[in-house]
């Protein structure tokens, strides 16, 4: 698991709730051109993605990391317009989860994005 | 056609006529009449040489000439001799109806011969003639003019005289002689008198023309209007003063020059075709003529003539120029209402404005009174280097020049180098610029003199009053709509900025909603559904941490930067208000310089800091050591090179020699160390204030985080 975020607070919660949930971090980036270099080179199953962050945005991140390595990548972000999701979608994205959010409603939508994920991996439109 | 007009026409004539004569006898007699004839020249003399040389050879005793008067009813006596009955007297006059023989011979249109036996019954006595009567042989002879009789001729025979045959037809070949030298005699007086009267004709006439010709030249003279008249081989025939000052050509060369001579432009060119048009179509014509040679618009009224073509002109190049000048500026701002750039509205406005004038160069320029500085905003020429940069105000205008011009009034100057408003030291200044004549329009704003459009020619112009309104008029606008732009840019990027700020206030709404949704998560044991008071406490804590960073957001500037110096302020008042020593709020000393960083930057500092201080406050309050609660907890921020270092001491127990804060399980510890890190991209080192003494352990905890300025900066 990796979790690509720029909020320090927010870090902490989802690693704690990761954590606890038995997950291993494998990493945490606070820009999306760390994220996506972390992600290539740890290789993990699962990555949470913000959207907003310095450096590089999520989606040009996610964009990015599906090209090379197919991964299960969920958006958590505060965007909760259509226009966003829709780019979500289309740069390959498995999930979108709008902030705030607390570690009981965000683990179920994060299985449900992976089962999704491995039934059929996303392919970039 | 007989000739009879010259003597020699007319003897040729008597010759062809008479030469076959039956009178071959009297010969000598009708040639000798015959030369008389062509030698008389009144009808006197014709009668004088009928009766002295045509009658001489039969030696008649008496004779008369009688010709017929202009109405025809009358014989008049011109000449007798001798025993003349009826008509010895000259001049007098005789009833054609009166029975005597001459008459009788007129109204018969034939010769009437008595002989004195045959008078009394052809002749019989009328009243107061007796006396006359004839004594012998008579004859009356008609004067035949082809079918014309012109009169008569009477001879008296005396008693011894028989005349014969050839005595008659030598009277009546005479007499004919006669009628026609008669006939040509009146013919001549006829034509005398209708030339004469032709000629008196001719002269009242020329009077008349005269009498006109002054009339009309008097009413051409006055007029403001140009006139010119010409004939058909284009000659001048006449022109008006006007017409001479209009044309630029003095009167006395005008009048007789032939027009394509006098203006060569003139030929070939619509004008001249638009003449030649009227003057083969008798049509008149009205247009408006553009005249390069002189700059000029004319308004030409073109009339056919019996001689040729006249044309009445007007100078109408005012109002020409005043249309041209109206076009321009309505297409220029319809040009320009679309465009919000100040740069791209100077240049369309500076180039358009010198070219329409023809100038040499123009520029707008930024006025700065105060500084005596001017900044060209945009230069244009057609040739040199246009101007550019910042200049002193006295380089070229003098005090007395400015004052002229912070009354907003403009200035034309039509030759540099001899106006006496522009002294010596600015004539070297145009002289180095090539500047030999300028229009100079200032523009106002609050009174105040802002800016300057100068239109220039390198060679003196004397400047038209239309071209100094249509300059002002352009250069307000322009100036007007260069503000507006301005304004309207100045407004955009606020707008922009706002937009920004709105964009990033929301966004850290919802972030931080989510930072306190997790911090208040985090402050929840695993698998636990209540919260402490003491965590709710920090929790609460926590959040009007962030509330105080959203404050400053508010009010700060600029838009979406916050004075981190400010938050720490407000954040260590808010803290010492809420934790106490005894009664008293527990005093926190803050040493900080301002230091702007980004609102998630100063969230996450803020976040550390009060998590630290509430920390320290804790430890103070286990301590509580006295004569340190002034200086019990110091919060400082400074910057050392590009780098922003904050330290946070307090009076507690301090850190032991082992302490390893990744080791610790402690939230809020797990909360700094995040946040340095994964926030700010800094470090954290703990430290004690105040070193061991006499057994005594270090004491007072020192807490100091570092990060690099440049990337936090918004």
């Amino acid at each position: 698991m990796v979790i690509v975020e720029d909020e320090g607070v927010t870090v902490i919660q989802l690693r704690r709730t990761l954590v606890q949930a038995g997950l291993k971090v494998a990493g945490m980036a606070s820009n999306g051109q760390e994220g996506a270099e972390m992600v290539l080179r740890e290789r993990p199953d699962l990555v949470l993605m913000d959207i907003q962050m310095p450096v590089m945005n999520g989606l040009e991140a996610t964009r990015r990391i599906l090209e090379t390595y197919p991964v299960c990548i969920v958006i958590l972000t505060a965007f909760s317009t259509e226009e966003y999701q829709q780019q979500a979608h289309e740069v390959g994205a498995s999930g979108y989860i709008l902030k705030p959010i607390t570690g009981a409603l965000l683990l179920p939508q994060l299985e449900t994005a992976y089962q999704q994920f491995q039934a059929s991996p996303p392919t970039q439109e | 056609m007989e000739n009879l007009d010259t003597a020699a026409g007319f003897a040729a004539v008597l010759t062809d006529r008479f030469e076959d004569s039956p009178t071959v006898g009297c010969l000598p007699s009708l040639q000798r009449l015959a030369r008389s004839l062509v030698n008389a020249c009144t009808v006197e003399q014709i009668a004088e040489a009928l009766l002295l040389e045509g009658l001489k050879a039969l030696k008649p005793v008496g004779g008369s000439v009688c010709l017929l008067t202009a109405d025809g009813a009358h014989l008049q006596t011109i000449r007798s001799f001798g025993s003349a009955p009826w008509a010895a007297e000259p001049l007098a006059l005789l009833s054609l109806d009166a029975s005597l023989p001459i008459a009788k011979a007129v109204r018969h249109r034939q010769s009437i011969f008595l002989e004195a036996s045959e008078w009394d019954a052809e002749a019989p006595a009328e009243g107061g003639r007796e006396a006359a009567r004839a004594q012998g042989a008579y004859a009356a002879v008609p004067l035949p003019v082809q079918e014309r009789i012109v009169g008569v001729l009477g001879v008296s025979f005396g008693t011894e005289s028989q005349p014969g045959a050839e005595a008659f037809a030598l009277l009546e070949t005479a007499a004919a002689m006669c009628a026609l030298a008669f006939d040509r005699v009146r013919l001549d007086a006829a034509e005398q008198q209708a030339r004469q009267e032709e000629a008196l004709r001719q002269a009242r006439l020329e009077a008349e023309k005269r009498e006109n010709d002054t009339r009309t030249r008097n009413f051409f003279g006055n007029l403001t209007d140009g006139m010119v008249a010409c004939n058909r081989e284009w000659r001048i025939i006449y022109a008006n003063e006007a017409a001479a000052t209009l044309l630029h050509v003095p009167l006395e060369s005008l009048e007789g020059s032939a027009l394509p001579e006098l203006f060569p432009e003139w030929t070939g060119s619509e004008l001249a075709a638009a003449s030649q048009q009227v003057m083969a179509g008798h049509t008149p014509l009205h247009r408006e003529d553009y005249w390069a040679r002189h700059d000029t618009w004319l308004e030409n009224h073109l009339f056919p003539t019996e001689t040729g073509i006249a044309v009445l002109f007007r100078d109408i190049t005012a109002r020409k120029q005043t249309e041209l000048f109206q076009k321009t500026i309505s297409d220029l701002f319809l040009q320009c209402a679309h465009i919000t750039e100040p740069d791209r509205i100077l240049e369309e406005v500076v180039p358009t404005v010198c070219q329409v004038l023809g100038a040499d160069g123009g520029v707008m320029t930024e006025i700065d009174v105060a500084r005596n500085g001017s900044e060209v905003l945009h230069g244009y020429t057609t040739g040199q280097p246009a101007l550019t940069g910042t200049h002193a105000l006295s380089e070229f205008i003098t005090p007395e020049g400015m004052a002229w011009y912070q009354q907003g009034k403009t200035r034309a100057v039509a030759d540099t180098a001899n106006d006496e408003q522009v002294d010596p030291l600015h004539k070297t200044q145009y002289r180095a610029l090539q500047i030999g004549a300028f229009v100079r329009v200032p523009f106002l704003r609050s009174g105040e003199w802002v800016g300057t459009l100068t239109v220039y020619m390198h060679r003196p112009r004397a400047w038209r009053p239309q071209e100094v309104a249509f300059i002002e008029s352009i250069g307000e606008r322009a100036w007007l709509m260069l503000e507006n732009a301005r304004l309207l840019q100045e407004e955009r990027e606020r707008s922009h900025q706002l937009s920004l700020a709105i964009s990033e206030v929301h966004h850290r709404v919802k972030n931080n909603l989510q930072a306190v949704s997790a911090l208040l998560e985090m402050q929840l044991a695993p698998g636990s559904t209540v919260l402490p008071v003491d965590a709710l406490e920090d929790s609460l804590s926590q959040i009007k941490t962030i509330a105080l960073v959203h404050d400053l957001l508010a009010r700060d500037k600029p838009i979406g930067g916050v004075n981190v110096g400010m938050v720490l302020t407000n954040l260590a008042e808010l803290l010492s208000k809420g934790m106490r020593v005894g009664k008293q709020a527990l005093p926190i000393r803050v040493e900080v310089e301002p230091v702007w960083l980004s609102t998630k930057a100063a969230t996450s500092l803020a976040l550390i800091v009060n998590e630290l201080l509430t920390n320290a406050a804790k430890h103070n309050e286990l301590i509580g050591r006295e004569g340190l609660n002034n200086e019990a907890i110091i919060v400082r921020m400074w910057r050392q090179e590009e780098t922003v270092h904050i330290a946070v001491e307090d009076s507690g127990p301090g850190f032991a020699p082992d302490f390893a804060p990744a080791e610790v399980a402690h939230i809020g510890l797990e909360l700094v160390l995040t946040l340095v890190e994964h926030d700010l991209r800094g470090s954290v080192a703990f430290s004690n204030r105040f070193p061991p003494e006499d057994g005594t352990p270090a004491w007072g905890g020192r807490v100091e985080i570092a990060f690099a300025e440049q990337p936090l900066l918004r």
